[in-house]
């Protein structure tokens, strides 16, 4: 086990490596760069952008800039964002709570809504609540979800206008002018946004228990269950259940990293101040070095998920070994 | 009749369970009788598809979701199953008094539970014993043969023969009246095969336990017969004590399928049945097995009785009903 840990630990390293690389090239090859507005900008002299340049490191070959920068990464220097002179590390961290208090909020939402739908869902095959269940998740299934999040912060918006009425607010982490830290109202503000961004999550999650517990009713094991004279809630949760779970925990570390990167955009649609947004605003102003820190830290958090997701699997299937 | 059924555990009258399926009505179980005494083992014959499964199947009360039809009488000890409700029949019945061997032991075993605590949980669900149970299990490991460390294994981590004997134990763990054995060795090696026959031979006589033994190896399963039903196409054909049946069967298609086994150091030709038994589906009247039998005559267009032959023994043919019918 320690031994596992170990080599999956090592094994991120050149992972970090690789995708450092690629978001050094992407961002590069992007057209325009940090500091191609002020070419066209007449009150700025040409000797102090290539000054601008120099300083920045920006007129060296794309290989030796690379170096420099991994060179400071390995000493803890993350560099310093263009614009605002920030340390890119103070910069990033500073998002990373608000990136990892929705993030988690959508993936228990995600499990809590989408399991129980969809195991119920499996054990009234061809009911009518199962007809329900399934018409509606194969229709949100198909629909791009950030806009079902500009279509829900619309409707909230309007019932506003219309009765006065603020449901949930549609905009930011806590009320705007409240200054001491108030649970309640950070609760408040979560609920919609983390509703949205899992939205991916207990939809594919219900589709997929459906399935599963289709599956898994079929198998002789569970019949075995139903002779012995169970009690359906102890066939369901210890027979069903803990067998239809197995290929779920495997789809968790997929959603993981499709809950960090849907972030980028739900945090653009309900103006929340986390690491997506960061990523955004930082890309299209070319501020490589918080562009490129952001990544690293979105990787970093995606390896620790898929890795909490292996562990999880061996956790409950007892057939997994790890040595 | 009814009188030497004093010693009697399952009596079974008219048992009809069909399904409906895309090309019609299955008549899986059309209309069964039988009965069986208290430590008593009956081997129920006969080839794939005939509804013997789903007569285990409809004695439990282990329905499918499309059935037809299921009617009939199951008394157990005099009480009828058919009048309990289907919690009653969960908590009274299931494994509180009829247990099974499920088919392909390997399948029933849930992947991720310890068998330990599979074998002790009946004891846990009916009599809600906790650490007695895992005594009880332990013990019940060790008169199937079981070393008793194997029962916090996973059952991938067991060969075929020790997944055999966890789901025996399974069923034996509870002391039911009566455990229904579906193709208990089917999939296994002939030693191994030997070995769970021996096993199940000294727990009958450790117990009062009655069994009913599904399997279509006819060698094996005279080990461990007392009687024999012999099913074809959803009827028992006939029923018969296993020295007469393995010796002279009544039915001619019970001759026909002891006349295909094959016997050590004799070189007899083995025969086997032209033709295939009947889809289960829209059967038409007469008797079933008229098509392939030898000895057809015309009145085998009309259903066949049940014909009494005494000594707990019927067969339905029309054969023997010429002689009775006077009697």
């Amino acid at each position: 086990m320690t031994r596992y840990l170990v080599r999956r630990l090592l094994q991120t390293i050149p992972v970090l490596i690789i995708i450092s690389i690629i978001q050094f090239g992407l961002i590069n090859a992007a057209p325009g760069g940090p500091l191609k507005a002020y070419i066209l900008d007449p009150n700025v002299d040409p000797e102090d952008i290539k000054r601008l340049e120099r300083d920045l490191g920006l007129d060296q070959p794309l290989p030796i800039q690379y170096l420099v920068w991994m060179g400071n990464m390995l000493t803890g220097n993350m560099g310093y964002s263009y614009f605002t002179h920030r340390p890119v590390l103070e910069a990033v961290l500073e998002r990373l709570p608000a990136t990892l208090e929705l993030g988690i909020a959508a993936t228990l939402i995600s499990y809590i809504i989408g399991i129980p739908l969809g195991v119920y869902a499996g054990l009234h095959r061809g009911g009518r609540i199962d007809n329900v269940i399934r018409f509606f998740l194969s229709i949100l299934n198909a629909v791009p979800h950030w806009w079902l999040g500009l279509l829900a912060i619309i409707l909230l918006a309007n019932i506003k206008l219309a009765t006065g009425v603020q449901i949930l607010p549609i905009a930011g982490m806590k009320t705007l002018g409240r200054e001491e830290f108030d649970p309640l109202d950070y609760l408040w503000h979560l609920i919609l946004p983390a509703f949205m961004l899992g939205t991916t999550g207990w939809v594919g999650f219900g589709r997929y228990m459906r399935s599963e517990t289709l599956e898994v009713l079929g198998q002789d094991y569970v019949r075995t269950a139903y002779a012995k004279g169970l009690a359906q809630r102890v066939v369901v949760f210890r027979h069903i259940l803990r067998n239809a779970l197995i290929p779920v925990v495997t789809l968790s570390a997929g959603l993981l990293v499709g809950l960090i990167s849907g972030a980028a955009i739900y945090e653009q649609v309900f103006s929340w101040p986390g690491m997506g947004r960061l990523l955004l605003d930082a890309t299209l102003k070319k501020d490589y070095p918080i562009s490129i820190g952001v990544v690293f830290v979105f990787t970093i958090l995606a390896v620790v998920g898929r890795l909490i997701a292996d562990l999880a699997y061996g956790w409950v299937d007892p057939r997994i070994r790890y040595d | 009749m009814a009188a030497n059924n004093s010693n009697a555990l399952l009596r079974v009258e008219d048992l009809y369970l069909y399904f409906r399926a895309t090309k019609g009505v299955v008549q899986a179980v059309d209309g069964v009788s039988l009965n069986l005494h208290r430590n008593e083992a009956m081997v129920v014959l006969g080839e794939s598809g005939c509804g013997k499964t789903t007569l285990a199947k409809a004695i439990l009360r282990l329905l499918p979701r499309n059935v037809h039809k299921y009617t009939g009488k199951v008394y157990l000890d005099k009480q009828n199953l058919m009048d309990l409700n289907d919690e009653e029949y969960r908590r009274d019945i299931r494994w509180v008094k009829i247990s099974m061997v499920p088919q392909a032991a390997m399948n029933s075993l849930n992947p991720v539970l310890r068998v330990g605590d599979q074998v002790a949980e009946p004891l846990e669900a009916h009599y809600s014993l906790k650490k007695e149970a895992l005594a009880q299990a332990r013990d019940v490991f060790q008169r199937v043969g079981v070393p008793v460390d194997f029962m916090s294994r996973y059952a991938f981590e067991l060969s075929g023969g020790m997944r055999q004997r966890v789901a025996i134990a399974m069923a034996l763990v509870t002391s039911p009246d009566l455990v229904i054995l579906d193709e208990p060795t089917s999939a296994l090696d002939v030693l191994t095969q030997a070995n769970i026959m021996n096993v199940l031979k000294r727990i009958k006589k450790e117990t009062e336990t009655s069994f009913i033994l599904i399997t279509h190896d006819i060698s094996t399963s005279s080990e461990l017969a007392d009687r024999v039903a012999c099913m074809y196409a959803g009827h028992i054909v006939e029923l018969n004590d296993a020295d007469h049946f393995f010796t002279k069967p009544f039915h001619p298609y019970s001759q026909k399928l002891m006349a295909s086994v094959p016997t050590l150091r004799q070189t007899k030709q083995l025969e086997f049945i032209p033709g295939q038994p009947p889809s289960l589906v829209n059967l038409v009247p007469g008797c079933r097995f008229a098509p392939r039998c030898p000895s057809r005559f015309e009145k085998c267009a009309d259903d066949p009785p049940v014909v009494d032959m005494g000594e707990r023994r019927h067969v339905k043919c029309w054969l023997y009903a010429q002689g009775k019918e006077k009697s």
